[in-house]
């Protein structure tokens, strides 16, 4: 049992939380919307945003938590894979604190860390699962075994699904970030109106495709655009990433022969996917693990939450030498 | 006063601890060592000073101008250390101009009439430079301009000092300007030394500026201009 305080920048959200006892007492997220009137996230402004409000941010988490400084046993950051810029400011002001106040070091991966988010929420730890995880920067479907140990099963392989989303909504003319806005939209249209590719459905493999959804969309709506529903084409979009997204999930967990199924990444959010998801997992018996939505877009408490798992398990906190890694590495553990 | 200083707002990665004479230095030459090695130089430093960090009264930072992502390491690390909840727990810290640390450096005696000309490189041929009297005392605003004018603007017998330097006089000599300028080796790093020097000599004169950590952001200097090339999708 122990109480960690958790630390994420490695995007465009400065989020510090505190986790104790694998309960979030707090999970503190300032989102950066300076970014928006440039369509993308700006790195160098980015890293700006988080160097100036870390330590107030740090404040609001150990307040609500009703814990201060004193009372943290460690600190947890991540340390990749992200803007390299970003990551830096956590990083360091974790170092900082770590120095000052004689606490133990405990860098995460966030991609691990949303792998395990799920489970945030679930005090027992069903393993093996399948996750699938869905978010701006990475598909992937993760065989986990146990707290330290997963293996990537599939992966995209080219466009994320988040992504898939964005690009779409962004030739529909929607906006940024396009994944919530389809999903808006779709709740009036109707998903069976147009019919989109599924990328590598018919494979027996647990990769992705994206792309050729992506030009699917673009010629139809070079052809169609102003004549159709905009809600029926983002319904029938979403209906093509979801399809795609449900079955690799159901597939993997019938061949690994596990009984519970999680999610993860800020795609996750989509109604649409948890809909389907929840129809199909009952319908084969699966345990269905959703977060809530705090737990599927960038935030500590996943990172605080992994470190308590990670530190339970034995493993030692590291050196003040760590870097960041920014790249996402290839995982398999 | 216990101070320690940090430094990285360029390729120097340096601590130094000072009680009003430098008690100790440790600090590495060379870049992109900041993000290994930073906190090791101040966990080694503290250790050869034989204090902990609890003993220190306040944090000096090099606030810039710099690189971006050197003034950012610093900063997020001090706020770090500096870290409490609240002020009884929190260390003070002292920004310190890195060009007035570097000009403090050059200050040779109080007769000297010369002036001091601190130079730190930015992007493409763009140069920081600040002008100071022979006391250190700042003579002109930061300004980022370009060598060549940096070069047709300095005059027989100024001190020049920072990193700036070497690219400085190798620019004099292109164009033709064969001046007498000074300089010295030991004056074109970045030093923490330099760091903990003006923060000293601000608490002799007593205008020394501390301030809370957690409201402080580095002096970047220039305001970033966004270009399409800057945004990720995400
Ligand atoms: N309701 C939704 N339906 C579909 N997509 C959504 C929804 N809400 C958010 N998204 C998508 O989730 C993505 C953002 O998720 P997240 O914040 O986890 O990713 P990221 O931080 O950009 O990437 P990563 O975590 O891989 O570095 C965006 O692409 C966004 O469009």
């Amino acid at each position: 049992m122990a109480t960690i305080l958790a630390i994420e920048t490695s995007c465009d959200d400065t989020s510090v939380a505190v986790v104790s006892d694998f309960k979030v007492l707090s999970n503190q997220v300032s989102s950066q919307t300076l970014h928006d009137q440039y369509g993308g996230i700006v790195p160098e402004l980015a890293s700006r945003e988080h160097v100036k409000g870390i330590a107030q941010i740090a404040d609001l988490a150990l307040r609500q938590a009703h814990k201060t400084i004193q009372d943290i046993d460690a600190i947890a950051v991540t340390n990749g894979p992200g803007l390299a810029g970003s990551l830096l400011v956590g990083l360091h002001f974790a170092k900082g604190l770590c120095l000052r106040y004689a606490k133990p070091l405990f860098p995460i991966n966030h991609i691990e860390a949303h792998i395990y988010s799920a489970y945030i929420e679930h005090s027992t730890l069903e393993f093996p699962s399948i996750c699938l995880v869905v978010s701006g920067g990475h598909t992937s479907l993760v065989f986990i075994r146990s707290v330290d140990q997963f293996e990537i099963i599939g992966s995209t392989r080219d466009d994320a699904a988040g992504e898939a989303f964005d690009k779409t909504a962004k030739m529909m003319g929607l906006g940024y970030p396009g994944g919530p806005l389809i999903d808006a939209l779709s709740r009036t249209g109707d998903p069976k109106k147009f019919h989109f590719p599924r990328g590598l459905s018919g494979s027996n493999a647990f990769d992705f495709s994206f792309s050729g959804l992506k030009t699917a969309v673009r010629l139809f709506l070079e052809k169609n655009e102003g004549t159709v529903r905009k809600n029926d084409v983002a319904a029938s979009v979403q209906e093509a990433i979801v399809d795609v997204l449900v079955d690799k999930s159901i597939r993997a967990a019938h061949q690994y022969d596990v009984k519970t199924i999680c999610i993860a990444g800020g795609v996750s959010a989509n109604s649409r996917l948890r809909e389907k998801l929840l129809v199909q997992c009952k319908r084969s018996k699966f345990n269905l693990l959703l977060p809530s939505l705090q737990y599927c877009v960038d935030n500590a408490a996943m990172i605080g939450f992994l470190a308590e798992l990670r530190m339970q398990n034995g493993t030692q906190p590291s050196s003040l030498n760590v870097t960041v890694n920014p790249k996402p590495i290839r995982m398999t553990s | 006063m216990k101070i320690l200083a940090v430094e990285t707002s360029g390729s120097t990665c340096g601590v130094t601890i000072s009680n009003g004479d430098l008690c100790s230095t440790i600090e590495i030459y060379e870049p992109h060592q900041q993000d290994a090695q930073l906190a090791d130089c101040a966990i080694e430093c503290l250790k050869h000073a034989k204090l902990s960090i609890s003993e220190i009264d306040a944090i000096a930072i090099s606030a810039g101008p710099g690189s971006f992502t050197g003034l950012r390491i610093g900063a997020s690390f001090a706020k770090g250390l500096c870290y409490g909840l609240d002020l009884e727990t929190a260390i003070p810290l002292v920004p310190i101009s890195t060009l007035q640390s570097l000009a403090d450096q050059a200050v040779v005696d109080e007769f000297s009439n010369h002036r001091i000309v601190a130079t730190i490189p930015s992007h493409r041929n763009l140069t920081y430079i600040q002008y100071f009297d022979a006391l250190g005392k700042p003579l002109t605003e930061v300004a980022l301009v370009e060598v060549e004018k940096l070069a047709n603007g300095v005059m027989y017998g100024d001190r020049v000092v920072g990193p700036g330097t070497q690219e400085l006089v190798s620019c004099l000599h292109a164009i033709g300007r064969i001046i007498e300028v000074h300089t010295e080796h030991s004056w074109t790093v970045l030093s923490s030394r330099f760091v903990a020097n003006t923060a000293n000599k601000q608490h002799r004169a007593g205008t020394l500026v501390l301030m809370n950590a957690k409201d402080f952001v580095p002096d970047y200097k220039q305001e970033f201009e966004v270009v399409q090339k800057n945004i990720v999708e995400s």
